[in-house]
């Protein structure tokens, strides 16, 4: 009897949010699979294709450049944010125990809270070149002639988005790093300056080797995140001028929803699926063979 | 001496990335009290005279007004449903003993791995199939499934913390799986189930994509996507002013938030990274 009642219950418990779940999570991301062998338009006839939308992306010259894109924000962002993020942890470190280390703290995480369609917004304002804030900076300093049109450009308008885009996430990261750093315990750094290590010396020979496990997760974490950025280039630039910002996710959403062609989009989602376990795959085996 | 000067040069660098990022914000928030006028011709100049107009403005003609109440109204009772399903779910994880209980475990974790965009299209067809498409209950519903899996994650964390001995008390004083889930485990899970609101509150009310695809009316958008909306449509002929009073009220919900929860979204959001 008891028994009985407990399978009713779990099945209660449970089910909505299984449910839920199973509908609009895992049937689409399966659909997927199934539909990117499809031709269709989301009205009308559907026909089957087979691996012809994944040929179609090979001379899909758009498709090509935007996975080129992506790989360049990759290229840019993934390293910078490491290198920035770890900086930051370590500065933020030296004030443990004073007011400054929550003063800090709370700035430094304050954009990662933000809608970043506010945050897109806010820095299209401030490199607008009427009335901007940049172009007023410059001009006020002095610097005129560095005056532009900052999204207009394609020598500016991919590093303007990656700056914002940086300026979004980097706080988040360090201070993933700050906490893997305060659980350094202080008995080793202390015994390394017994044997007369230097700060310098502590920092590059003990802090960063254990810091491995939380840099391996920041370098993941970017990595995919930066691979679905979306909502800067769709903001700041639309992907332009002539493509040169507009990423996979951009030109999916393009495809699937200015083009209705719901097959393709679905194919360059299946691409983006292997693309994202492949980088986790790979960031993890050479992160993991390093340690012999 | 060496403590010093490493102090100072701290200091400066965290200094300059401090003022990168809070200018930009106190800018908006300067700019939201200035005429339109005084915004494009003296952009750096403080405000001649306070006036909420720009407000009033984003609030009725842009549009903004009906964006914030929807926001608001979407966030508040999916953030409710959000934790009572994900709490129910993640308890009987966390408690029983079943057929595929690992099984369902780890389906519910895939979807921490799944990306939005794998899904996107068919997800729309799905929506579109069910007349869910410009329904604000629609986007409810996917707002609830999509944040299950962090949800349900973290949750599983608190309850594993419970100590059995309380259960098993009220079992014996003869509470049925109803009474225990409500009168025991539901309040000592507390600390848990506020942390899952807060964060979900954060993501739903900053979300965009999926509001992107799924609502296309304007009388269901929600902030974000009117926000969005002034910037594409209108660009360079934008009413400025109404403009950064709007990026404002976007701001301020999440931005309490942050004042009063600060401790627990920044540990909370770090937590789940280190315990790896």
């Amino acid at each position: 009897m008891k028994q009985r009642n407990d399978r009713w219950a779990i099945l209660f418990f449970l089910g909505p949010a299984l449910i839920l779940y199973l509908i609009f999570v895992i049937y689409p991301s399966i659909n997927a699979l199934r539909m990117s062998f499809y031709n269709w338009r989301g009205l009308g006839a559907k026909t089957w294709i087979g691996i012809d939308n994944y040929r179609r992306m090979l001379e899909d010259e758009n498709f090509v450049n935007a996975l080129k894109v992506t790989g360049k924000y990759i290229l840019f962002q993934v390293p910078l944010v490491l290198i920035l993020s770890v900086i930051i942890a370590i500065s933020i470190s030296h004030f443990m125990n004073t007011r400054w280390f929550q003063f800090y703290r709370s700035i430094i995480f304050f954009p990662y809270i933000l809608p970043s369609v506010a945050i897109a917004m806010l820095w299209s304002t401030i490199f607008n070149p009427v009335g901007g804030m940049l172009n007023g900076l410059l001009d006020m300093v002095g610097l005129d002639r560095f005056m532009t049109e900052w999204l207009g450009k394609t020598e500016t308008a991919f590093g303007s988005i990656v700056f914002v885009d940086i300026w979004r996430m980097v706080g988040f990261y360090s201070i993933l790093i700050l906490a893997a750093i305060l659980n350094i315990p202080q008995d080793i750094l202390e015994a390394a300056e017994i044997d007369g290590a230097k700060k310098f010396q502590k920092t590059i020979f003990i802090t960063l080797p254990m810091l491995k496990d939380v840099l391996q997760v920041v370098i993941i974490f970017t990595f995919i995140n930066t691979l679905k950025v979306f909502e800067m280039p769709q903001l700041l630039t639309a992907g332009g001028p002539n493509r040169s910002t507009q990423p996979i996710s951009l030109y999916m959403y393009e495809q699937a929803f200015k083009n209705f062609n719901f097959g393709y989009a679905s194919a360059i989602g299946v691409v983006f699926l292997i693309l994202t376990m492949l980088a986790s795959l790979f960031i993890l085996k050479i992160t993991r063979g390093s340690e012999g | 001496m060496k403590k010093v000067i490493r102090d100072f040069g701290s200091h400066l660098f965290l200094t300059i990335l401090s003022v990168l990022i809070i200018v930009p914000v106190i800018w908006v928030f300067v700019n939201s009290v200035k005429t339109s006028a005084e915004i494009l011709l003296k952009p750096l100049s403080l405000p001649s005279k306070l006036s909420l107009d720009n407000y009033v403005r984003a609030w009725k003609e842009a549009g903004l007004g009906i964006g914030f109440v929807n926001s608001m109204y979407v966030t508040i009772i999916t953030v409710f449903f959000i934790v009572v399903i994900a709490a129910m779910a993640a308890y009987v994880l966390s408690r029983k003993k079943f057929l595929f209980r690992l099984t369902i475990e780890k389906i519910f974790l895939m979807g921490l791995m799944l990306p939005t965009f794998l899904s996107m299209a068919p997800l729309f067809l799905l929506m579109n199939g069910l007349n869910l498409v410009n329904s604000i209950p629609g986007l409810m519903l996917v707002y609830i499934a999509y944040s299950m899996s962090f949800t349900i994650f973290i949750l599983i964390a608190f309850f594993n913390q419970i100590p059995h001995s309380l259960e098993e008390a009220a079992i014996i004083d003869g509470c049925g799986p109803w009474k225990l889930f409500w009168k025991v485990m539901f309040p000592l899970a507390k600390p848990g189930l506020i942390s899952a609101a807060i964060f979900n509150f954060v993501g739903i009310w900053n979300e965009y994509i999926l509001a992107l695809i799924l609502i296309n009316d304007d009388q269901y958008k929600t902030l974000p996507l009117k926000l969005a909306n002034i910037m594409m449509i209108q660009q360079y002929h934008t009413d400025w002013g109404a403009l950064y009073a709007g990026l404002v009220l976007s701001f301020i919900p999440v931005t309490i938030f942050y004042l009063i929860f600060q401790k627990r979204l920044i540990e909370g959001s770090t937590a789940g990274a280190i315990k790896e």
